[in-house]
């Protein structure tokens, strides 16, 4: 066993040697700039740097807590994400069902095909698409809603329908790629067992609730508990691309509120570096706790395990 | 079961991966930056060619400064033209412009254009300037960096200033200018400006009334000098479709509410004549702090100023707090309500206003001069006749003052104990020398469309009169005898200014049929420098108007930034954007504002009050 072990290595050397850049890459631009950290415990003074800027303990994190703008991005980042988690989970497992169900193989790849698409468009150009279906004025989306006899809604600009809006295009965009995995999934279900429930008399439905759910049960476990450490990130692509200043009540999210006022700053002044590092850090915490949770959870409930 | 798992494992990798993917706020924000990158090329590309077309030599560069008026350049290469090798001739000229017996080589940090436009085959190690620096000064600057545009240069010198590590000479934003001198790493240039700076500059220097130099001197030493004269050309204007205004046979608004009646009558009476309703009274962005299609002119109708201190009555406030603000936000809440401003205005940026404007779609809007030359020429070509005129006071507005920024952006700085801070005065001379003077030889010193000779300066102070004006009295006089000899003699940007008001006073107007896209854009040319240059109800006529009848307001604050201005003034803004959007679409109601302003007073606003007082009353 050793033995092999050894050699295995020696046959491998060179695979290993392959490794060093990208940990060298890994350590320099993932690892080093934690150090950057520090940042979120000081007045940050650029001409003192890193270092030299004075220690102000925990003040940074008393003014973001006490900000109203960092509670209300915090409350609108935990719900639209935990309904993107939501939403983006049901769906495509609702349409993976569906299309298992289709029998004709090439309709079922064409319908795969096309809602597979918008999962590569960037949000820079959805939003600008978007733009233009959503306006109440001019928009496709509108003029149909008129047509039918409804009042147009602005689905960008009013801040009640604004989270929605954002969760189901977010669903939209992702669900063709979600629905792939569980079809994935759904292949490898033993053919057998449709075939002798169908011996004893299920009828179709019988079938996708007795055998082709469970089966994939343990996929939807491990992709939900996965996703819980990305709870504080709501989608910082494509909010700061959709959003304007009148959602801001309920559209503004952690990232963009970092980015808004700890990165862009005011013209000619210069930007709240150590408020964007400490809500950046508390995000960190916080997901780091979530991904522990969830793994843990995943290997109790999915038996999924990476170390 | 062993299968199945193995197939789970594999998938859950795959959906990590997925999960993984999306935020990327490094990545966005070099996005964002590269956006708003377009925009300050944009603008600059405004400047350069209202610089050109309208022969201007001091474009209103206050909001934009950077963009246009510095791109420094460097003389790499090191020169045989030594000045040791043959004995010179004896000097006459004044001291500021004197040649240096040696080559003096400082370094410096130079801020690219974003589209660089040089002469044939030239380049910023090779034209004009670096000839000039080195035979007429001998000077060769030593590039160490450079950076293309503003916000590249500024995070660059950041990281320089940062590491300790600054060139010897460069230019700053107010931000840095105020950490580097708290940090000591300025020399002071009091004595040496004394000494090098020649007599038109020294003049220049005092055309703000020398605002200039007294927000470059921090605790009674000079560290700096300024990239611009304070204050130049960045007042409001109203913009109307003017062939609308005569189609529906209007007055022209003198007032608050004829401005509301005249919005109305844009939005109701069909002025484009298409027998649908498809246009909005005012046009406004969904940002109110930038700079074109923007609130302020609106707001100082009112007498509610935003982004400026104001003096009340020795104690200074910051404007966005004034009750006047609250008459102004009703006023443009009303406009809303009763659908003379786009409804979908909250989802559209300036640029996005603006391109509503050119198709033809708004009627009035606020703006600084500028906006006359880009972007509105493009609505020109598509038939649309674009006039400014005086900002419109309401009746509640006893005052009737118009805002102003009263704060100097970039200075000229020396870093500390480099041993020729004069060549920094020098360069500064020449530059004033061959642009601001009136003796210098227009065939070499003047740009076009295609090359642009003040930009491609590494030292380009914009300072002294404003030379829109100067050069508006001499083309006025001249157009109205039909007589070029009236014009300052040799002065080539007048003539070019003159003949092209004469091209469309006969009779050469983009607004006829059948033009071919060459006698079209020639003839937008001759049309904008009609709106701009000729009689007093052009841009620069209006101009003179207001510099004569006392009626700016500036910023009463004009310090370095405060503390608390550095720690607050980013999320103040944006609380600030989203207070006036919201009253302005109704989402709050006008008593929001009250809330706002105790909330901005909690968040570091009183801070900021109490610290601004402090430096007025040192003052």
């Amino acid at each position: 066993m050793a033995k092999s072990t050894r050699r295995a290595r020696s046959v491998h050397w060179g695979l290993y040697a392959m490794l060093v850049p990208g940990i060298i890459l890994t350590l320099i631009y993932s690892y080093g700039p934690l150090m950057g950290l520090v940042i979120a415990f000081q007045k940050f003074d650029f001409t003192k740097g890193l270092f030299g800027s004075p220690w102000v303990g925990f003040d940074n994190f008393k003014y973001i807590f006490n900000l109203r703008d960092f509670r209300r991005a915090l409350g609108n980042t935990l719900s639209i994400s935990s309904m993107k988690l939501v939403f983006g989970m049901a769906f495509p497992i609702v349409v993976s069902l569906l299309l298992n169900e289709i029998r004709f193989n090439g309709l079922k790849r064409v319908i795969q095909t096309l809602i597979y698409l918008p999962f590569f468009i960037s949000w820079v150009i959805l939003a600008g698409i978007m733009g233009d279906l959503l306006s109440p004025s001019t928009g496709f989306l509108n003029g149909i809603l008129k047509m039918l006899g409804f009042k147009g809604v602005y689905f960008l600009g009013n801040a009640s329908v604004f989270p929605a809006t954002m969760i189901v295009l977010d669903v939209w965009k992702g669900f063709g790629f979600g629905t792939i995995l569980y079809l994935a999934a759904l292949t490898g279900v033993d053919p057998s067992l449709y075939e002798a429930a169908s011996m004893d008399g299920a009828n179709r439905f019988h079938r996708m609730w007795h055998i082709t759910m469970p089966e994939l049960v343990p996929i939807i476990v491990l992709n939900g508990t996965l996703s819980l450490g990305n709870i504080l990130n709501a989608g910082f692509d494509q909010i700061t691309n959709m959003y304007s200043t009148v959602v801001y009540k309920s559209g503004d999210i952690l990232d963009t509120l970092v980015y808004r006022v700890g990165i862009i700053g005011v013209r000619d002044s210069i930007p709240q570096y150590e408020i964007a590092t400490s809500i950046g850090l508390f995000k960190s915490l916080v997901s780091f706790a979530l991904i522990s949770a969830s793994y843990y959870l995943a290997h109790k409930f999915a038996d999924y395990q990476i170390f | 079961m062993s299968s199945r798992l193995k197939l789970c494992n594999a998938f859950s990798k795959v959906c990590q991966a997925s999960q993984a993917v999306p935020t990327n706020l490094k990545k966005r924000g070099m996005f964002m930056l590269a956006r708003s990158k377009i925009l300050a090329a944009a603008i600059a590309a405004a400047m350069l060619f209202s610089s050109s077309a309208c022969g201007s030599a001091a474009p209103a560069v206050t909001e934009a400064p950077e963009t246009a008026s510095m791109m420094p350049e460097t003389a790499a290469e090191p020169s045989e033209v030594a000045s040791e090798a043959a004995p010179e001739p004896a000097y006459d000229g004044p001291v500021g412009l004197s040649k240096y017996s040696e080559i003096v080589r400082p370094t410096f940090a130079r801020m690219a254009s974003l589209d660089p436009k040089f002469k044939e085959g030239q380049s910023y190690e090779n034209n004009i300037w670096v000839t000039e620096y080195r035979d007429v000064l001998g000077i060769e600057l030593d590039t160490i960096w450079s950076a293309e545009g503003p916000d590249a240069y500024n995070e660059k010198l950041q990281l320089s200033i940062v590491s300790g590590d600054v060139p010897d000479i460069f230019v700053c934003n107010s931000a840095q200018f105020t950490s580097l001198v708290n940090a000591g790493m300025l020399e002071p240039l009091e004595s040496v400006v004394e000494e090098w700076a020649i007599p038109l500059v020294a003049e220049n220097l005092q055309a703000d009334g020398g605002e200039g130099i007294r927000q470059a001197t921090i605790d009674g030493n000079l560290y700096g000098l300024p990239q611009a004269s304070v204050g130049a050309g960045a007042f409001q204007f109203l913009f109307m479709r003017e062939d609308w205004r005569v189609k529906l046979g209007l007055e022209v608004p003198k007032t608050m509410d004829d401005l509301y009646a005249v919005a109305k009558a844009f939005v109701e009476q069909d002025p484009d004549g298409n027998g649908i309703d498809d246009t909005w009274g005012l046009g406004i962005s969904n940002k109110p702090f930038e700079t074109f299609f923007t609130y302020r002119g609106f707001f100082n109708g009112f007498g509610a100023y935003m982004k400026q201190w104001i003096n009340n009555n020795g104690v200074l406030e910051d404007g966005i707090i004034q009750p006047e603000m609250k008459l102004a936000l009703a006023e443009l809440n009303k406009y809303y309500e009763e659908g003379l401003i786009d409804p979908e205005f909250v989802t559209k940026d300036s640029m996005a206003v603006s391109a509503d404007a050119i198709s033809g779609k708004v009627g009035l809007h606020f703006g600084e001069w500028w906006v006359q030359t880009w972007p509105l020429p493009d609505g020109v070509k598509l038939g649309q006749d674009w006039k400014a005129y005086t900002i419109p006071f309401a009746a509640s507005n006893s005052e009737k003052k118009l805002g102003g920024v009263a704060k100097l952006l970039g200075r000229y700085v020396v870093k500390k104990g480099y041993e020729h801070p004069e060549a920094l005065v020098k360069m500064y001379n020449l530059f004033q020398e061959r642009v601001m003077s009136q003796n210098y030889d227009t065939t070499i010193y003047k740009g076009d469309g295609t090359y642009d000779f003040q930009g491609l300066a590494p030292i380009a102070p914009v300072i002294g009169v404003d030379r829109n004006v100067y050069d508006w009295g001499f083309v006025t006089k001249a157009v109205d005898a039909k007589d070029q000899s009236l014009l300052a003699p040799g002065n080539a940007d007048q003539i070019d200014k003159f003949t092209k008001v004469m091209a469309y006073l006969d009779g050469n107007t983009p607004f006829v049929e059948g033009l071919t896209d060459e006698q079209l854009n020639d003839n937008t040319d001759y049309y904008n420098n009609y709106r701009v240059h000729y009689g007093p109800e052009a841009i620069m006529g209006l101009l003179d108007y207001y510099n004569r009848s006392g009626i700016f307001k500036l910023d009463a604050f004009y310090g370095p930034d405060t503390p608390a201005m550095l720690d607050n003034a980013a999320q103040l803004q944006s609380n600030a954007e989203e207070m006036i959007i919201n009253i302005v679409t109704g989402a709050e109601d006008l008593d929001y504002f009250d809330e706002f302003v105790s909330e901005w007073k909690l968040n570091g606003g009183e801070q900021m009050i109490k610290e601004v007082n402090e430096w007025y009353n040192a003052q």
